[in-house]
Parts: C-alpha cells; sequence; structure tokens
C-alpha cells in the first residue's frame, strides 16, 4: 500500500521518473491510438461498404494480421529501422516514433477489421433501402457512417488499451531506454525482473488508472455528443409518444 | 395494353446456371394495381428487384415509360437510428424543395400512414410493425409513378396490416400511381389490387383481374396454391 501511495504521489511530481515514464506511455498511446484511427476506420469502412474481387482474401488477411504477434511486429520494425535497414538512415531506432510505428503495424490491422465486420453487417439492409429511394452513394455513406458511429467510436478505447498494454514490440525497437523510450509496461517488467515486485504492482495500478480516466473521458464525449443530438431536436414530441410506442409494440406479429 | 405502363419482354434471370425468373411477356397498364403471389422461392422479389432496379437481369428488357419514377420498398427495409420525421424527410432531402415543402411532403405521408404521432420518436424505438409504416411513409413522400412493395406488412398482425392498406388506399386515390406489391396472403392481393399476376418456379402460372383469378383459377398450380388460403 505504502508503494502504491509513493508511485501515485510520484505520477504527480513534475520531473520524476515516473512521470517521465507516465508522459511518453500517454505521448505514445495518443500517437498510435491516433494514427491506426485515421488509417483504419476509413479503410475498414471502404472494404466493408465496397463490393470487389479479392474482397474476401482481404479479409482474410485482415483477421490474420490482427492476430500478428507484437514481438513480430517490433522485429518488422526494428529491421528497417536498424543501421543496415532501409530506413536506417533516419535513426529512428529505439525512440518513440518507433514504438509508435509498431503499434501503428499492430493496431491499424484490428481497427480496420472491426470497422469493416460493423460495416458489413449494416450495409446490405441499408443498400437495398437507399437504392429504393434514390440515395445518391455519398447520402449512402454518409448515413452508413451516421449509422455506425458508435460502433467506430468505441473502437479508440480498443485502440488505446491495445497500445497502453503493449510490451514485445515497443520493448524491441525501444530498447526500454531511462527517460527516453521506458514506458509502464516497460517499466513493469524492468522492475519484476529487479525483484521489485511491490513497485512493479504499484506501476501496473497507475496504467490501469490511467487507462481508467482515458476511457471515462471518452465515454463522456461518447454520450455527449450522441445522445445530445435527441435533445436538440427542434421536433416536438408527441405527448403521447410513449403510450403509442408501448401500443405498437403490442401490435407486431 | 391500357394506358402505356410498364413492358416486359424475354425476361430472365440467372444465378449461375439456374434459371430464377423467366417472363415471356408482360405489361403493367398505369394506374392498375397490381399484386404478385406465388409460394417461397416463386422469383417475386426478383421480378420486383429488377423492377426497381436494383438488381441486373440476365436477359431480356424491362420498359419503364420515360419520366416515370419508381420507388421500391424492400422485404427488410432498414429504419435509421435517427427521428421517426428525418426518417422519412431523407427521401425527399435531394428532390429541390424548400424546407416548408419538405416539411409539408414529409407530415403529409406520416399523417397517411398514422404515424404523426411518433415524429420525434427513434427508429430503433419503434415496433417492426411502426418501422414499416415508417419506411412506406418515405417511399409515399416521394410521389413517385410506380410503386414497388415487397412484403409491406410481413412484421404486423391483422391490425396493423389493415392499417397500412387503409393508407396505401388514400396513396393511391390522392396521388394515381401504379402499384405492384409482393405478398404471400391471396387475402391481401384481394384487397389492395384489382389485377393479379401468380408466379410459379419463376414463371407466369396465370394472371388477370384479382378476383376472376382468386374466384376460379384456371392452372392447376394456382388451384393448389388457392386451395391452402381457403382451408
Amino acid at each position: 500500500m505504502q508503494e502504491l501511495f509513493e508511485a501515485l504521489t510520484t505520477v504527480f511530481t513534475p520531473g520524476s521518473e515516473l512521470s517521465q515514464i507516465t508522459l511518453v506511455t500517454l505521448k505514445m498511446a495518443f500517437f498510435s491510438t491516433t494514427i491506426s484511427m485515421l488509417i483504419g476506420v476509413p479503410l475498414g469502412v471502404l472494404i466493408g461498404y465496397s463490393d470487389f474481387r479479392g474482397k474476401r482474401i482481404v479479409l482474410r488477411i485482415l483477421n490474420t494480421l490482427m492476430g500478428l504477434p507484437p514481438v513480430l511486429a517490433g522485429l518488422i520494425v526494428f529491421f528497417i529501422l536498424s543501421r543496415s535497414g532501409p530506413l536506417g538512415s533516419f535513426r529512428l531506432l529505439y525512440t518513440v516514433q518507433a514504438m509508435v510505428t509498431a503499434q501503428v503495424i499492430l493496431i491499424t490491422p484490428i481497427v480496420t477489421g472491426l470497422a469493416a465486420t460493423a460495416v458489413t453487417q449494416v450495409v446490405p439492409k441499408l443498400h437495398e433501402t437507399a437504392q429504393g429511394i434514390g440515395l445518391s452513394r455519398g447520402r449512402e455513406l454518409l448515413y452508413l457512417l451516421n449509422e455506425c458511429r458508435s460502433q467506430l467510436f468505441s473502437f479508440i478505447f480498443v485502440a488505446f488499451g491495445r497500445s497502453i498494454g503493449e510490451v514485445g514490440a515497443v520493448m524491441l525497437v525501444g530498447g526500454n531506454v531511462q527517460y527516453k523510450t521506458r514506458v509502464m509496461t516497460t517499466a513493469i517488467m524492468l522492475e519484476t525482473n529487479k525483484g521489485n515486485f511491490e513497485m512493479a504492482v504499484a506501476l501496473g495500478v497507475v496504467l490501469l488508472l490511467i487507462s481508467f480516466v482515458i476511457n471515462s473521458i471518452a465515454l463522456l464525449f461518447d454520450e455527449r455528443g450522441f445522445t445530445a443530438r435527441r435533445r436538440r431536436s427542434t421536433i416536438p414530441r408527441h405527448k403521447d409518444e410513449k403510450a403509442v410506442l408501448q401500443e405498437g409494440k403490442k401490435d407486431t406479429a | 395494353m391500357t394506358e402505356q405502363g410498364v413492358h416486359i419482354q424475354d425476361l430472365v434471370m440467372r444465378y449461375g446456371e439456374e434459371v430464377v425468373l423467366n417472363v415471356a411477356s408482360l405489361d403493367l397498364g398505369a394506374h392498375e394495381k397490381y399484386a404478385i403471389i406465388g409460394p417461397n422461392g416463386a422469383g417475386k422479389t426478383t421480378l420486383l428487384r429488377i423492377l426497381a432496379g436494383t438488381l441486373k437481369q440476365s436477359e431480356g428488357t424491362v420498359d419503364i415509360p420515360s419520366g416515370w419514377t419508381v420507388g421500391y420498398l424492400p422485404q427488410h427495409p432498414f429504419v435509421f437510428n435517427m427521428s421517426v420525421f428525418r426518417n422519412v424527410e431523407m427521401a425527399v432531402q435531394d428532390a429541390g424543395l424548400s424546407r416548408s415543402e419538405r416539411e409539408k411532403r414529409v407530415n403529409e405521408a406520416l399523417e397517411i400512414v398514422g404515424m404523426l404521432d411518433l415524429v420525434s420518436a427513434r427508429g430503433t424505438e419503434l415496433s417492426g410493425g411502426q418501422a414499416q409504416r415508417v419506411t412506406l411513409a418515405r417511399v409515399f413522400a416521394q410521389h413517385h409513378d410506380l410503386l414497388l412493395l415487397d412484403e409491406p406488412t410481413s412484421a404486423m398482425d391483422i391490425k396493423g396490416t389493415i392499417i397500412v392498406e387503409d393508407a396505401l388506399k388514400r396513396y393511391l386515390d390522392q396521388y394515381q400511381a401504379t402499384l405492384v406489391v409482393c405478398t404471400h396472403a391471396p387475402s391481401q392481393a384481394q384487397r389492395v389490387s384489382n389485377k393479379i399476376i401468380v408466379l410459379e418456379e419463376g414463371r407466369i402460372a396465370e394472371q388477370g383481374p384479382t378476383v376472376d383469378v382468386l374466384q376460379n383459377p384456371q392452372s392447376e398450380m394456382v388451384q393448389e396454391f388457392l386451395s391452402y388460403w381457403r382451408l
């Protein structure tokens, strides 16, 4: 308990190693999540919405990549960024950028696959309805995004959770360099190896707290952003709306 | 052929090797009310989808008079997670109407199907029957010349069915559209149509005035199909 209290105190102490680790963790998770969402969501929507030759094989590849072992992703980035690798001249190995790159390789297929699945479930019925009333493809796509918005938004949690908890790939390409690329998970590993189990557990609790706070903020945005649409609606509610809805439930065959 | 309407010639639809629809010739007169009936898998939905243009036939031609607009209500239409009003309004969003004209159209359509009480309810809050009425209002709001409805009351009990059939009659009286409705219920065909087409394994088994065909079917298959209805 004492260790946990100390760990929590040091997180909020400017300049301490733990606050530095927390900042690097957040920076890495933020960029990995943002980039993965920016690539994965449009790509997944496009794959789910379009009907093209080879779609099944694309989905199969995507499903395979969703289970890509983190160490393998790390190894690929390691080879690309190592001195003899194609991007070696940029000297990015053992930097946060390298860690973000490995994370993006890991998370983007997950977001893409989830987005494609979410959209695929809605598309057939929506597409036929849209065709029936002559909606343009652009409008159809907008309505589709609107329909799946809540699900697509929830992928932020998946991406962030995956990013903040990743250890294998970031250890390989980040190197766990003190004050530079050390993140929560690699710090936990280090403390465990040193036998500082209390500190390792305390770091784990801090990691969970960070995840909890970020998820809560995101959920707040979700609720405000999506349900407020109804409150802002200018269409007046009929005084008997609830009763009519109940009546309708009884009438359905 | 009465007034110029839809003409179908040598229509064939294949899925792989299997022929699912084979209509040598069919005329649908303007302002008439047609019901397409037949057992499951007879090709009713396929014919409707080809007429709607959402499915391309393998062979043959479908001539729809120029200037006609076609509205199609699929068997399982989609109700969006937005207000009932917005669900209907989307159908007239690109019609070049002013906001007040749009609102008038939407309210008119919702009034016909008896859904004005639920304008602000969300699509996800509706029962299956209410959702079908909203999707019908969506097609009504567009004022089409040819209305294609695929099992428009499949999620409703008899009360809901009668509400929708009355709405349909009111709409057709008001806007003089041509109606083609697919149904598995001969009783519904009798109530909403004046002409009937009976499909069997993709071919027209019989067609003619609804009352004549239902009361005095000529082909054996239609006699058998209708015998279940009379039970």
